[in-house]
């Protein structure tokens, strides 16, 4: 048994850091089947989220000296991944979770993500970066804890040249793998059959449009003063690739319903997926015809699954640039809504791009199989200590609740679309029988007009027979020849 | 003259809002001080009222903590106000046109210590006339809202359950002192009033709190007492405004509103935090199976459809939360207004139920599972496991 902890924020609303456990999580039990893998996120049960129910997220805790000692002793590898999450700004986590800036200064998220369990812990349990962003400069006086933390790790691999140079400008000199986001590995956790079906489900209940050609936006509270000119673009492509939009949300912590409410306002007809799990929103990215957003996952999926994709980078985040280098695509990168029209015409003309999206996975690949080595390497000490790997059971309590609301959601949605149908039909029944009687009403007319013409007819043909009809034909010529030259005067 | 006992360690705080209405203030009052016995205080804060409601509770009450503001500062940051002065861990929002009945307070108490997870109880608002005013209260997508229950008989099983609702009216709200200032009190953004309880309410499940409503609790609520109801409604229609701008994406996953030809519509929303709901259909309630559902499922919803109208012995089924509907004359159209609502059905008795088609109909989705006579609990709950039903996770101890 190997007991791997995956720290990180899986536990805040957004698809990215949600997905970021299941693949990770996925494969790595590929590669060591006797793996045990749990998450761990800042307050797991305290921070509910529409993408849990897959597995439960447990809680980091406070960083004191008793909570470190009992994660190591219940673990024996730690990956810190999936995000930007290398920065000491803690109070700033109070933005995405339920908590004051107090709170989240207590819980300390910098000293898990970047001090690690320490060095003493660290020979036992060793902690390992996969795929972390730093979202802002390291400052001078944070850089010899930078330094210090990461010159122990056996493995740093961050997401964006961005971090790698931060990292550098702070004088760390180790060796620094520069990596794709595993999201890349996202058709294998969703394979695309399984999304077919899920997204039958959707448009059964009505939450998906019924139109084959839909295209997916998202954009997030940051977005909301671009939205006048991005109804406009959006409404172009639509119209220009013929599609209906639909606004999903992948980032409620970010915002993103404030947004899709703002935009839905602006473009006419556009569907929205509303609160839907990490299925739901892949299915409806896999299923469409494009999509335009600044999530990082979403563009992910888009050309994982070989769709075109426009990403939105007016607000110039690091990670986005970083995305754009990684794809090798500048292009997809828009720094204003009047560059998306273009944009995802010539992304179109490039899309599918299996060999970009093949390159990178096997680049995924290979960061795995390296952590998979590091975590071999523990099995000799693993074994010398008790299996603990019970998750709280909050955690399993959130998980559980959260599954269930998507769940009672999509039945009354169903209840809903089959009341629909069911009036469409009745509709349908009583136009039928409508229709059907007034047929019959005109079939009865035609009758009576055919028995009048017949006795008309009948009446004209006894007229005719008469002498008088006869012995006056000479004089109905004469009549007609005097007529028609006088109109001809 | 009304005199409330003054305590040195209230463990309620009684807090009254008024502003005009002096009869129905002393009414409430006396309500209280008549139907009251845990220790308590009272808190109230008039809002300069029009009329001589100020000087009249200076007057005629005495025991209270009177705090007379100077201008109607509205419903929520004068409530806010009382519960800063309030000595008690535990606050009763109470409106000054209520008339609490004997026995009121100690379920709303014991609902508030002992569920799980509870952040606020409220009672069951009756009318004036006896029938239910409001037996909680759903919110719809809109931010619209529906009394479950209003009109209703008082007698109805149906409305005389304890359980989870979207929000309960601040005419009468029991919470913790500390869970009611933690999450900021009532919004002022409703100012002068309405809607704060459902802001309330939404706020407590951000935090993964819930709204509890006990009918063993009855309280009297005239309603608009205070104020018209066309000003009211009004009101209500503003801040409604504000309730979609702060909790929009909370309600997205709330249903449309209810219709009469989208009847599942009111239970999906009165059931809405039930994730997983089970149908037990049966001659005679068999307590033992019912209550291991319960105690298997305590935030689903355990409903029990009986054969044949019961007359007595619900009661206790029904403080358990457990939903006891009257016998339907048509069970399938009962079926059938709860469409897609149930996770399992369990059908148990002789076997002799005839709901074949019915359910196959209505409940197309859920697990059907012939139980038999006297079935053992545990046994049907294996069996639902076994169909992808298993039991709650439970609470951290």
């Amino acid at each position: 048994m190997v007991r791997i902890g995956l720290w990180g924020t899986f536990d805040v609303e957004n698809y990215g850091d949600a997905l970021f456990p299941r693949i990770a999580g996925r494969e790595l039990a590929r590669r060591i089947p006797e793996a045990a893998v749990r998450p761990f996120g800042l307050l797991g049960a305290r921070s509910p989220s529409r993408f849990d129910g897959w597995g439960p997220i447990e809680a980091l805790g406070e960083p004191t000296p008793g909570r470190l000692a009992e994660l190591a002793d219940g673990l024996d590898l730690v990956v810190v991944g999936g995000g930007e999450i290398a920065h000491v700004r803690d109070d700033t986590w109070a933005e995405y979770y339920p908590i004051t800036p107090q709170e989240a200064s207590a819980i300390a998220p910098s000293r898990f993500f970047i001090d690690g369990l320490g060095e003493e812990l660290e020979e036992e349990c060793p902690v390992v970066w996969h795929s972390v962003g730093l979202p802002f400069d390291v400052e001078p006086r944070q850089a010899a804890r930078f330094r210090w933390a990461l010159e122990r790790r056996p493995h740093v691999s961050v997401r964006d040249r961005a971090s790698v140079e931060r990292l550098r400008a702070a004088g760390i000199r180790r060796e620094i793998a520069l990596v794709p986001d595993p999201g890349v590995l996202l058709p294998r956790l969703f394979p695309q059959e399984m999304l077919a079906h899920r997204l039958r489900t959707l448009r059964s209940d009505g939450s998906y449009p019924a139109e084959d050609r839909v295209l997916a936006v998202q954009g997030s509270r940051a977005h909301l003063p671009y939205v006048p000119e991005l109804a406009s673009a959006v409404g172009q492509v639509c119209a220009e690739i013929r599609a209906v939009p639909l606004l999903l949300e992948t980032g409620p912590c970010h915002g993103d319903g404030e947004f899709a409410a703002a935009l839905g306002r602006e473009v006419p007809g556009a569907g929205r997926l509303g609160p839907a799990g990490l299925v739901d929103v892949t299915a409806a990215i896999a299923g469409s015809v494009g999509f335009i957003g600044v999530s990082m996952h979403g563009n992910i999926g888009a050309l994982a699954y070989g769709r075109p994709h426009v990403i939105l980078g007016m607000n110039g985040e690091t990670k986005l640039t970083g995305l754009a280098d990684a794809i090798g695509d500048p292009d997809v990168l828009v720094r204003s809504a009047d560059e998306v029209p273009e944009a995802f015409r010539s992304a179109a003309a490039r899309s599918p791009r299996g060999d970009v999206v093949g390159e990178l996975q096997e680049r995924a690949d290979a960061q795995f199989d390296a952590l998979a080595e590091i975590a071999g390497r523990t099995r000799g000490r693993a074994s010398r200590r008790p299996f603990t790997a019970i998750p709280d059971r909050d955690s399993l309590r959130v998980g559980y609740e959260e599954r269930g609301k998507r769940l009672v959601i999509q039945r009354w949605r169903f209840a809903d679309r089959l009341a629909d149908t069911e009036d469409l039909l009745a509709t349908a029944h009583s136009d039928r029988a409508r229709l059907r009687a007034e047929v019959e009403r005109l079939r009865e007319s035609e009758r009576e007009l055919r028995s009048e013409v017949a006795g008309k007819q009948g009446e004209l043909d006894r007229l005719m027979a008469t002498r008088t009809f006869r012995y006056t034909a000479a004089l109905r010529r004469v009549y007609g020849r005097l007529r028609n030259r006088f109109r001809r005067r | 003259m009304i005199d409330f006992p003054e305590g040195p360690r209230p463990r309620v705080s009684v807090l009254i809002v008024t502003y005009g209405g002096w009869e129905w203030t002393e009414r409430a009052l006396r309500a209280v001080r008549s139907h009251t016995d845990l220790p308590y205080e009272v808190v109230v804060v008039d809002n300069a009222s029009p009329d001589r409601t100020a000087e009249r509770l200076r007057e005629d009450v005495r025991g209270i903590h009177l705090v007379a503001n100077d201008r109607n500062e509205g419903f929520g940051p004068a409530s806010n106000r009382a519960a800063e002065r309030a000595r008690g861990e535990l606050l009763v929002l109470l409106n000054p046109d209520t008339l609490v009945r004997p026995g009121w307070l100690p379920p709303l108490v014991e609902t508030l210590e002992e569920g799980r997870r509870v952040g606020a109880v409220v009672p069951r608002l009756l009318n004036l006339d006896g029938t239910v005013q409001e037996s909680g209260s759903i919110v719809w997508a809109d931010g619209s809202t529906e009394a479950v229950g209003a009109g209703a008989d008082a007698a109805d099983p149906v409305h005389r359950f304890r359980r989870s609702t979207d929000y309960g009216s601040a005419a009468c709200l029991l919470t913790r002192r500390e869970t009611f200032l933690g999450v900021g009190g009532f919004q002022p953004a409703y100012r002068p009033a309405y809607c704060e309880d459902v802001d309330l309410a939404l706020a407590l499940e951000a935090e993964g709190l819930r709204t509890v409503v006990d009918p063993r609790s009855e309280v009297v609520h005239v309603r608009f007492g205070a104020m018209g109801a066309d000003a009211a409604a009004g009101l209500i229609l503003r801040n409604r405004k504000v309730l979609i701008r702060r909790w929009g994406s909370a309600l997205a996953g709330h249903p449309p509103p209810y219709r009469p030809d989208r009847p599942h519509r009111l239970w999906a929303g009165r059931d809405r935090q039930a994730v997983e709901r089970i149908l037990v259909i049966g001659g005679e309630p068999d307590p033992g199976l019912l209550r291991a559902l319960t105690e298997a499922f305590p935030t689903g919803r355990v409903t029990f459809l009986p054969a044949r109208d019961r007359t007595g012995g619900i009661e206790e089924l029904l403080a358990a939360g457990i939903e006891v509907s009257p016998a339907p004359p048509d069970p399938a159209a009962w079926l059938l207004d709860r469409r897609f609502h149930y996770s399992a059905v369990v059908l148990a008795g002789d076997g002799d139920h005839d709901l074949g088609e019915a359910l196959a109909d209505s409940q197309p989705q859920a697990e059907v599972l012939e139980v038999g006579i006297e079935p053992d609990p545990g046994e049907v709950l294996d069996r639902l496991e076994r169909s992808g039903i298993p039991a709650e996770p439970s609470e951290v101890a």
